[in-house]
């Protein structure tokens, strides 16, 4: 018995769901029969948690750092203005190529007495920002939130902020919150339509 | 060392027996009600001829209800299956699923639904998945069917571990090192493909970069964290050989 072992890209494409059907099937397949590359799997979704961790907290640091105030200086502010257009311009750029335009807050609220819903309503196809409910959930300095959909396949994962730049597909899903290490703490029921 | 890894082997080599045995007796059982069966999937595996011929001995082996059979394919196969199932259904009951889709196989193979032998590997993920599926299915209907079912299902939280959530702490402090020390423009590459998970192509045509380059980059940041981790690993022995030599020297 022998096969071939993926390329490195493969394991990351992988976990991202980005395999054609025919590369997932020999990837799973290899998978089945080969120990060194189930190991080069789980220290890839380890890395790739990390990194979403980490890439999180740096995008979070820019957005709250309040930018310091600098002495007159011509070219200091040419420099601002033409960062500020360049921004703007790719912004405008983007939102041309991403017509679901900013991404839409998602509150995902525990159960509560006399709330009779099942599920939270989310737009499909448009980019979201799911904001979970973490009131009485054991304070960490970081979570792991696993999205699946009704089967179980995942759709996404990483850490908080839950940002989904392509959205959804119409349906219905699972939103689970873990640890850092994985442990399962709470799951919230989404559906985008 | 060497003591303890026959005892193990010995242990490992036991738990198959007894496992082969049960699915054994499992099979022979069921043959009346016939579990759902895999379909294989079209030819598609570059085999070579050794392959093929250990996958149709290993096949025959099996359909004759050889014991060496099993206990081959259960070592061949259920460290695979248990980290798929482990991957998708979470590590409840594992062992049971894991006997459960085994026991599934083996009656497959033995009905003679596994046409082509050299597509045995194809043919037991089709059916890992289908149990996958089927588990997916019956949860998802447990939980419509239940009388006040919350939108969340609060779990049980349940004891951590300190020291692997340590583990995960300096690791991501080693990840924060790394993306510390790249430019600005590395660092939004990086958070494109991991954070916001844009692919490759994307990235390239927006930030005006070579496939080339952004695996560089890639490979660097991954390289660079690697080197980071033995650093650690490296000081932390060290630091433990000198604080014990030093205990000793105390006495």
């Amino acid at each position: 018995m022998s096969s071939r072992h993926p390329e490195e890209d493969a394991f990351e494409d992988y976990v991202f769901h980005r395999l054609s059907e025919k590369r997932l099937g020999d990837f799973e397949e290899h998978l089945l029969v080969c120990e060194q590359c189930q190991e080069m799997l789980a220290e890839t979704e380890e890395y790739i948690r990390l990194m979403k961790a980490a890439t999180g907290a740096f995008a979070e640091n820019l957005r709250t750092t309040p930018t310091p105030r600098r002495s007159d200086d011509s070219l200091r502010w040419n420099t601002a203005a033409a960062a500020i257009l360049l921004l703007t311009c790719m912004t405008a750029l983007f939102s041309w190529r991403n017509p679901s335009g900013d991404p839409k807050t998602v509150e995902l609220q525990a159960y509560r007495g006399g709330n009779s819903s099942l599920q939270t309503i989310a737009p499909a196809g448009r980019a979201l920002d799911l904001r979970l409910d973490l009131s009485d959930v054991r304070p960490s300095t970081g979570y792991r939130v696993e999205i699946v959909d009704a089967i179980g396949h995942r759709v996404w994962l990483g850490g908080t902020p839950v940002v989904l730049t392509n959205g959804l597909r119409p349906g219905d899903y699972w939103v689970r919150l873990a640890t850092e290490t994985g442990e399962p703490l709470r799951e919230f029921g989404l559906r985008a339509e | 060392m060497r003591k303890a890894e026959e005892t193990n082997q010995g242990k490992m080599g036991a738990e198959v027996v007894r496992r082969v045995v049960a699915v054994a007796v499992a099979a022979s059982m069921n043959d009346e009600h016939p579990a759902e069966s895999g379909e294989e999937e079209p030819s598609n595996v570059l085999d070579e001829s050794e392959s093929y011929a250990e996958w149709v001995a290993l096949v025959d082996r099996i359909r004759a209800s050889e014991t060496d059979g099993m206990e081959e394919l259960y070592q061949l196969f259920s460290r695979g299956i248990r980290f798929y199932l482990c991957r998708q259904l979470g590590p409840q009951e594992l062992d049971d699923k894991v006997h459960d889709t085994f026991v599934v196989v083996v009656q497959a193979i033995r009905r003679g639904e596994l046409r082509e032998p050299s597509r045995l590997m194809g043919f037991v993920r089709t059916i890992v998945r289908r149990q996958v599926a089927a588990h997916i299915d019956k949860v998802v209907h447990t939980r419509r069917d239940q009388i006040d079912l919350d939108s969340t299902v609060r779990l049980a939280d349940p004891e951590e571990n300190p020291e692997e959530k340590a583990i995960f702490r300096q690791r991501t402090d080693l990840i924060n090192r790394v993306l510390g020390e790249l430019s600005d423009r590395d660092r939004e590459i990086l958070t494109r493909f991991y954070l916001l998970e844009q692919p490759q192509d994307l990235i390239c045509s927006e930030m005006a970069l070579t496939e080339t380059q952004f695996r560089l980059l890639k490979s660097r940041a991954k390289a660079r964290f690697g080197e980071l981790g033995k650093k650690k690993l490296t000081h932390r022995a060290l630091h433990t050989v000198l604080v014990r030599t030093s205990a000793g020297l105390s006495h």
